[in-house]
C-alpha cells in the first residue's frame, strides 16, 4: 500500500497530509509514493532522522532556531522530465540548462544550510562540477544562456549582431549564432549525461530533506512522541487522535488521551454508547499507518509492533453501491481479515461491533468465534462491542464511561462529552455496562417510550 | 512630455484593444522603440495569453513580431522562448505547466524579436507585475490579448493605452463614435475617496447608499448581481433607500435601460470601465435623461493608439482619422505606424 492509497482508506491520515507543511511539489509526489513499511531499520532511521531534525533546527521549548525558508526549499522543481531527457541523450535546451544550473546552485546552498545547522539527514553531493560546466563566467546566480565565454566565435558573432544596421544580414548572422549556440549545447549535453546520477540523487535527496523538515515541524507543533518498534505487544501511552482533537477544540472540548496495550491475542472493548470505541479504533489504526509510514505518533509513549496489513472496520461503510446490506459487507471484510491470517500475514485488526445488524444470539456466536479465531492465531486485534455472554479466551477492556458527577455542571447534550471518562479498564466480568437507556434520556428521547423501555427490561 | 517617459512613470501598464487587429502590437512596439530610444529606465513586457503571433490565430493574417532591445525583461511561454529570434537570458522559469508549457522569464541580451504568451487570468498577470518589480523592472507592460478590456481594470494596471483601428470599422465616423465610447467609459469620474473608502471592501451586489447626517449609509439590496434583476419579480422597490446606486459586479444593457425610464435622476457606481458591459445607445440615451455614472477606481488612459490598416487590407487616411478622434478626446492620439515620431503628451 503507497501512501497515497492510504489516504482514503485511513481515517485521519489526510488530514495529516494537509497540515504538513511541504514545499515542493516533488516532496509531496515523493511522499504519495511512500510504501506502507514493515522494515524495522528503516522506519528506526525515518524516526531517528525526525529526532535529529527537530535536535538540530527547535531548541527545548519548541522555538525554532533558523527560519526554516532558509532552506529555500519552496524553490525546489521537479525537474525529473529534464533529467530524463538528460538520461536519454536529448540534446537539452537553455530553459533544461537553466534548471540544472538553478538545482545545482540550490543544492548547494541548502548543503551549506545544512552544515551551519549541523543536520546531516540527507547526504548531498559535491555539484562543483556542473555549476562551473553552467556558469563559465563564475556568476553564481541561477540564471542562464549560451555564455559569449563558451566560444570566441560566438562571441564575435554576437558582437556582429548587435553592431549591424543591414536587416538583410540578419538571418544569415541568427543562423551563425544558432548553430555555435546548439554544438554548445551539445556539447554541455555530453558532459552534464556523466553527472545525470549524481543530478537524479539530489533531487530525490532534496525532495527527502523537504518531507524529513515537515515531519519534524509537524511533530513539534503536535507535541508527537518517537515510536519504539517492539515484538510482543503494542502500547500506548495518552494516544490521541489529532484531527477529532482538533475539531473538539473548536467546539472547547479537549481531547481525553487514553493508555491502552494491545497484546497478540484479541482484546475486547466493552462500554457504553458515545464512550468513543469507534474513536479508539479510529486512532489506533492512525497511528499504527502513521508510524509505518515513517511518522512520529500522537501520543505520550509508543511501544509498536510492526504488522502487514491495517484492517478497520467500522462498520459505516457499506458498500451500498454493490448492493449489499450492512451485515453483507461487513461479513465480507471480516472473512478478508480471516484469509489474511490464514494467509500467514501479520495483520492490526479492529472491528467496531461486529454482527451488529443481526440477531443478538447468531451476532454473539459470530463474535465468539472471531475472537477465538483471533487469540488462537495470535492476532492484533481489538473488538468492540456491546453484546454480553462473550465466553471465548480474550482480554476485555472496559470504557469507564458516564460518570455522573464528573463535573460540577447541570448536565445538557452539549457538556455531556465531559461527564464521560474514557479511561480503559481491565474487565474480568462477561456482561456489559447497561446504559444504553439512560443516555437516550440525556439525549432527550421521549419519556414515555423509555418508561416503556425499561418496563420491557424489567419483565 | 515624452510618451514614452510618462510610460515609465507609472508601475504597470496595458495595452488594451477595441477589436482584434487594432494593432496592439504594432502599438507595443512603438512604445518600446520609443522608450529604448529616450529612456534609460529598465521595462519588462508580456501578454494576457497568446500575443504577438506572426500570423493571427484567428484570422490567419500576418502579424507583426514584438521587437525587444537589450536589457528588457519578458515573460513568454517555454514554446515561444524556443523560438526567439534574440539572445536572452533565463532568470526564472515556472513549474506549473500551461498548455504551451512553462512560463519563461528572461532578459533580452540583444535586438531581437519575440512572441509574447505570458498568464492568461488577470490574478496571474497580477502576480507577475510584483514578481517582476522585485527583480528592478520599472514599468511592466502587458499586451492584452483579444479585445478584452480586463487588463485594464485598474485593479490590475496603473496605467492604460487604448489601441483602436480600421478594423474596428471602415468608416471613419463608424470608428470615431465607436472608439469615442470607450474612452467615455474609460474616462467616468471617479466617487470621492469618502465613499470609495465605504464601497471598495463590497466584493459582489447591488447596494444603495443614502446620506443621513452627512454619512454614506450603504443598504444591500440583497440582489446578488444586476443580471439577476428582474423588475416585477421583487416585491421590494430596489429605490426605496434612494436613486444612489452601487453595483459591484457586471452592468449590463437591460439594467441600465430599466434605469434610465425612471423619473427620478439616478446615480449609478460601478467599480470600474471593464464592469459595464452596454451598448453605446443605452449608455448615452441614460446620461442624456439627465442620470449619472461614476466608477470607484478609473484608469489613468495615457493615449489612444490608432492602427489606419484593416486586416482585409484597406487603409484609412491617418491625418483624417487621428484629426477626427482628436476633436472628440482630450488624450493624445498615436499613428503607431509613424515609429519614428515622438508623441509629447
Amino acid at each position: 500500500m503507497l501512501f497515497k492509497e492510504a489516504l482514503s482508506q485511513i481515517a485521519g491520515l489526510r488530514y495529516i497530509f494537509d497540515c504538513l507543511n511541504i514545499k515542493s511539489s516533488i516532496g509531496r509526489y515523493m511522499l504519495y509514493e511512500t510504501p506502507f513499511s514493515n522494515n524495522k531499520a528503516k522506519l528506526e532511521d525515518h524516526y531517528n532522522k525526525t529526532l535529529q531534525t527537530i535536535y538540530c533546527l527547535w531548541d527545548s521549548d519548541g522555538n525554532c532556531r533558523k527560519p526554516l525558508s532558509d532552506f529555500c526549499l519552496h524553490q525546489l522543481k521537479d525537474i525529473r522530465t529534464t533529467l530524463h531527457y538528460l538520461q536519454n541523450g536529448y540534446t537539452l535546451g537553455d530553459i533544461e540548462l537553466f534548471e540544472i544550473k538553478e538545482l545545482a546552485l540550490l543544492s548547494a546552498k541548502i548543503r551549506r544550510e545544512m552544515t551551519n545547522a549541523n543536520l546531516s539527514v540527507i547526504t548531498l553531493s559535491d555539484l562543483t562540477e556542473v555549476v562551473k560546466l553552467l556558469d563559465p563566467e563564475n556568476t553564481g546566480v541561477s540564471q542562464f544562456y549560451v555564455y559569449d565565454a563558451y566560444s570566441a566565435n560566438l562571441s564575435i558573432v554576437r558582437k556582429e549582431i548587435r553592431l549591424n544596421e543591414d536587416p538583410s544580414l540578419l538571418p544569415k548572422l541568427r543562423e551563425q549564432e544558432s548553430e555555435i549556440e546548439d554544438s554548445i549545447r551539445k556539447d554541455l549535453t555530453n558532459q552534464l549525461k556523466e553527472h545525470y546520477a549524481v543530478l537524479q540523487d539530489t533531487l530525490l535527496n532534496l525532495a527527502q530533506l523537504d518531507i524529513i523538515v515537515a515531519k519534524a515541524e509537524f511533530a513539534v507543533l503536535n507535541k508527537l512522541c518517537m515510536p519504539q518498534i517492539v515484538n510482543d505487544k503494542t502500547s500506548y501511552t495518552g494516544l490521541w487522535h489529532i484531527e477529532v482533537a482538533r475539531q473538539l477544540e473548536r467546539t472547547a472540548l479537549s481531547y481525553q488521551p487514553i493508555d491502552i496495550r494491545i497484546e497478540l491475542e484479541a482484546t475486547v472493548v466493552t462500554g457504553a454508547n458515545m464512550a468513543g470505541k469507534s474513536v479508539l479504533l479510529k486512532s489506533l489504526a492512525l497511528a499504527q499507518s502513521m508510524a509505518q509510514f515513517g511518522f512520529w505518533i500522537p501520543a505520550e509513549m509508543a511501544s509498536i509492533v510492526l504488522v502487514d496489513k491495517i484492517f478497520l472496520c467500522i462498520g459505516d461503510d457499506q458498500n451500498t453501491q454493490q448492493g449489499l446490506s450492512s451485515y453483507a459487507a461487513e461479513m465480507l471484510k471480516i472473512n478478508k481479515i480471516v484469509e489474511s491470517v490464514n494467509g500467514g500475514s501479520k495483520v492490526l485488526a479492529l472491528i467496531d461491533e461486529p454482527a451488529r445488524t443481526t440477531n443478538p444470539t447468531e451476532g454473539m456466536a459470530l463474535v465468539n468465534a472471531l475472537v477465538d479465531f483471533f487469540t488462537e492465531n495470535r492476532v492484533l486485534s481489538v473488538i468492540t462491542t456491546h453484546y454480553s455472554g462473550l465466553i471465548a479466551k480474550c482480554r476485555r477492556l472496559r470504557v469507564k464511561g458516564f460518570v455522573e458527577k464528573r463535573i460540577n455542571e447541570q448536565l445538557s447534550l452539549k457538556n455531556i462529552n465531559r461527564f464521560i471518562d474514557y479511561t480503559l479498564v481491565e474487565d474480568r466480568t462477561e456482561t456489559v455496562p447497561h446504559e444504553a437507556l439512560h443516555i437516550a434520556g440525556i439525549l432527550g428521547v421521549d419519556q414515555a417510550l423509555l418508561d416503556k423501555a425499561n418496563k420491557y427490561l424489567k419483565k | 512630455m515624452l510618451l514614452s517617459d510618462k510610460i515609465v512613470g507609472y508601475k504597470s501598464l496595458s495595452i488594451v484593444g477595441l477589436e482584434k487587429n487594432t494593432g496592439k502590437t504594432e502599438c507595443l512596439n512603438y512604445i518600446l522603440h520609443s522608450i529604448h530610444k529616450n529612456s534609460g529606465k529598465t521595462i519588462a513586457v508580456s501578454s494576457i495569453g497568446l500575443d504577438g503571433e506572426t500570423t493571427d490565430q484567428l484570422m490567419q493574417t500576418a502579424k507583426p513580431e514584438i521587437n525587444l532591445y537589450e536589457g528588457m525583461w519578458f515573460v513568454t511561454s517555454e514554446k515561444h522562448y524556443r523560438e526567439k529570434q534574440l539572445t536572452a537570458i533565463i532568470d526564472e522559469t515556472s513549474e506549473r505547466n500551461s498548455a504551451l508549457g512553462k512560463t519563461v522569464t528572461a532578459r533580452a541580451l540583444n535586438k531581437g524579436n519575440i512572441i509574447l504568451a505570458g498568464p492568461s487570468d488577470t490574478a496571474g498577470i497580477k502576480a507577475m507585475i510584483a514578481r517582476l518589480r522585485k527583480k528592478g523592472v520599472d514599468t511592466v507592460i502587458v499586451d492584452g490579448a483579444l479585445s478584452r478590456l480586463s487588463a485594464g481594470a485598474p485593479t490590475v494596471t496603473e496605467a492604460m493605452i487604448l489601441a483602436t483601428g480600421a478594423a474596428v470599422s471602415g468608416n471613419i465616423p463608424e470608428l470615431v463614435y465607436r472608439t469615442k465610447f470607450i474612452y467615455d467609459l474609460i474616462c467616468l469620474e471617479e466617487v470621492d475617496s469618502v465613499l470609495k473608502n465605504s464601497l471598495s471592501g463590497i466584493e459582489n451586489g447591488v447596494y444603495a447608499i443614502s446620506k443621513e447626517e452627512g454619512e454614506n449609509i450603504v443598504h444591500d439590496l440583497n440582489i446578488a448581481s444586476s443580471l439577476l434583476f428582474k423588475k416585477n419579480s421583487s416585491n421590494e422597490d430596489i429605490f426605496r433607500y434612494g436613486h444612489h446606486l452601487f453595483v459591484s459586479g457586471i452592468v449590463g444593457n437591460k439594467f441600465l435601460d430599466f434605469l434610465k425610464l425612471q423619473p427620478v435622476p439616478v446615480n449609478l457606481v460601478i467599480r470600474d470601465f471593464s464592469r459595464i458591459f452596454v451598448t453605446p445607445e443605452v449608455f448615452y440615451a441614460y446620461l442624456k435623461k439627465g442620470h449619472t455614472l461614476q466608477v470607484l477606481d478609473r484608469n489613468n488612459l495615457l493615449a489612444i493608439c490608432v492602427n489606419p490598416q484593416s486586416p482585409e487590407g484597406y487603409l484609412l487616411d491617418s491625418d483624417t482619422l487621428c484629426d477626427a478622434l482628436r476633436r472628440e478626446v482630450e488624450v493624445p492620439v498615436v499613428d503607431v505606424r509613424k515609429i519614428e515620431t515622438d508623441y509629447v503628451v
